[in-house]
């Protein structure tokens, strides 16, 4: 079996793609150097940091440690494509609003976990956001801040949803 | 879109992979019969951290890899009045969205404990029972509550206890967990040290009390040695006590408890791991007394 390939499809962002790729390749990889969606950040490369987050079927995962043969049929979205899914508010900017990050290496995968948060609980107690975010390790130690920004999310998420309905 | 990904340089560096992904459990056995060598994936938390390797941080399968997220089987939850049945490939997250009334709470607290949110949406309960110590907190609950595993290979179907060390035969894979549906007074589940840190001692307990007697007593440690721990005679010495159990027959039950530990743990920091575990049961004896008083 010299170099084997699988071919798949899935969902990414969104659009269908196909590749053509050996089975083991990473999802990041997939992701970073072949779509060149460089949102993602990778941190540890064995799923203990949390920046290489993505959704995968509405739930977030570690794409440092997906394997390729497993995302036949799945729906990926990564921070690129955060902004399309349906039910979440614009958190990128309501993140900027408070700037709480020092070099922002962790943002995105921060954010992907509160997209999924609030798509499963629109109303997370202050509890609830900790429990999620605990998969997630910030570079520089900002944890205080990064809380504080999680708490606007979600505090200002319905208003923004509701806006981005209107103009949508 | 259609991607081409790798270049020819790539190519030759890569690995000869073969991913097998059956669809149906008759499936998986016959193609598991046939290449028993396949390395068995399921979650993969345990698996890809282990292989991915080198600069480009690439995963090193082994030439053959049977998926397991395939087969519908595999995933199934099913309730009777007596047992919660589980298939070993459902997601931890999955199992912790049934609900805390419905899996008994140490299990769930187990189950809760392992990793975190993004890990428990892939690691699955099967890949969590066959991994080594400290990769498999849910045992010691699983074991305290008396659950059992369902072995399967071409040749047959065979059920284990949770507690006992899974020796898989040729071809075999676990395919199914049941939990036996008991009512607790008080159950809980504790474990000493991080996530995945080599020196984790996962405590787990239950107590039922009935008319001023610690009617049943069970409790089981992982983390002791490569086998999670539970002793039934030691269990029994307690069973019957006059609640809240006295100090001199807890002193009793602590000395035999540390003559069953023994010294003869083959992992490494042997004494931290006893000394730990005594004290988790030291805590949970206490709390038991507390939940009695509160109770009856
Ligand atoms: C960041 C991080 C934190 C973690 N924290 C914890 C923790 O707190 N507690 C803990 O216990 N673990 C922890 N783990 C380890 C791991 O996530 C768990 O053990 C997980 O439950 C493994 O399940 P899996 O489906 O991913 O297994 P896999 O990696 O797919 O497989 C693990 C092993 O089991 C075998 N296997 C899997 N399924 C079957 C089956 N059905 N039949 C036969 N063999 C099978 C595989 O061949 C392999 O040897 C952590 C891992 C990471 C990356």
């Amino acid at each position: 079996m010299p170099g084997n390939r699988i071919k798949l499809k899935f969902t990414l962002n969104e659009k269908d793609v196909t590749i053509e790729c050996p089975p083991g390749r990473r999802l990041i990889d997939i992701i970073r150097l072949d779509f060149k969606l460089t949102g993602t950040k990778e941190g540890c490369g064995k799923g203990e940091c949390g920046s290489c987050v993505i959704l995968m079927n509405g739930n977030t995962v570690n794409s440092c440690i997906i394997p390729a043969f497993r995302l036949a049929d799945a729906n990926i979205v990564t921070i690129e494509g955060l902004a399309r899914v349906k039910g979440i508010p614009d958190i990128r900017s309501l993140f900027a609003e408070i700037q709480p990050l020092q070099c922002g290496y962790c943002a995105s995968g921060v954010q992907m976990v509160l997209a999924a948060l609030l798509l499963q609980n629109p109303k997370p107690d202050e509890r609830e956001i900790r429990e999620a975010l605990s998969g997630n390790i910030c570079f520089c130690s900002a944890y205080s801040g990064l809380l504080k920004s999680a708490l606007h999310v979600v505090k200002h998420s319905k208003k923004r949803r509701y806006a981005k309905r209107i103009s949508g | 879109m259609w991607l081409s990904i790798l270049k020819r340089g790539d190519m030759r560096r890569e690995s000869q992979v073969k991913v097998f992904r059956p669809k149906s459990l008759s499936g998986l056995l016959r193609l598991y019969g046939k290449n028993p060598e396949s390395l068995i994936f399921s979650g993969g938390t345990r698996i890809i951290p282990l292989l991915t390797k080198g600069k480009n941080r690439r995963i090193n399968f082994p030439e053959k890899v049977i998926y397991l997220g395939n087969i519908g089987e595999m995933f199934r939850i099913s309730r009777s009045q007596r047992f919660l049945d589980m298939g070993a490939c459902l997601p931890i997250s999955r199992i912790l969205s049934i609900g805390r009334h419905i899996i008994p709470r140490v299990v769930y607290e187990a189950l809760h404990s392992i990793g975190n949110p993004s890990i428990r949406n892939l690691a699955t309960i099967g890949g969590n029972i066959c991994s080594p110590t400290p990769f498999n907190d849910s045992l010691s609950a699983l074991n305290v509550v008396d659950a059992r595993l369902e072995l399967r290979s071409q040749s047959g179907t065979r059920w284990i206890p949770a507690g006992q060390f899974i020796k898989f035969n040729p071809g075999e894979v676990l395919t199914r967990i049941r939990i036996p549906l008991e009512e607790w007074d008080y159950q809980v589940f504790r474990k000493a040290g991080g996530n995945q840190s080599p020196t984790t001692i996962s405590f787990a307990g239950t107590a039922r009390f009935a008319k001023g007697i610690l009617e049943s007593f069970h409790f089981s440690i992982g983390g002791v040695n490569v086998k999670v721990f539970r002793n039934r005679d030691l269990e029994a010495q307690f069973e019957g006590s006059k609640l809240p159990v006295s100090v001199r027959e807890i002193e009793a039950m602590l000395s035999g408890l540390d003559e069953n530990l023994g010294s003869a743990s083959t992992l490494p920091n042997a004494r931290y791991r006893k000394e730990t575990a005594l004290r988790l049961f030291r805590w949970f004896i206490d709390n038991v007394n507390q939940k009695s008083i509160e109770i009856l």
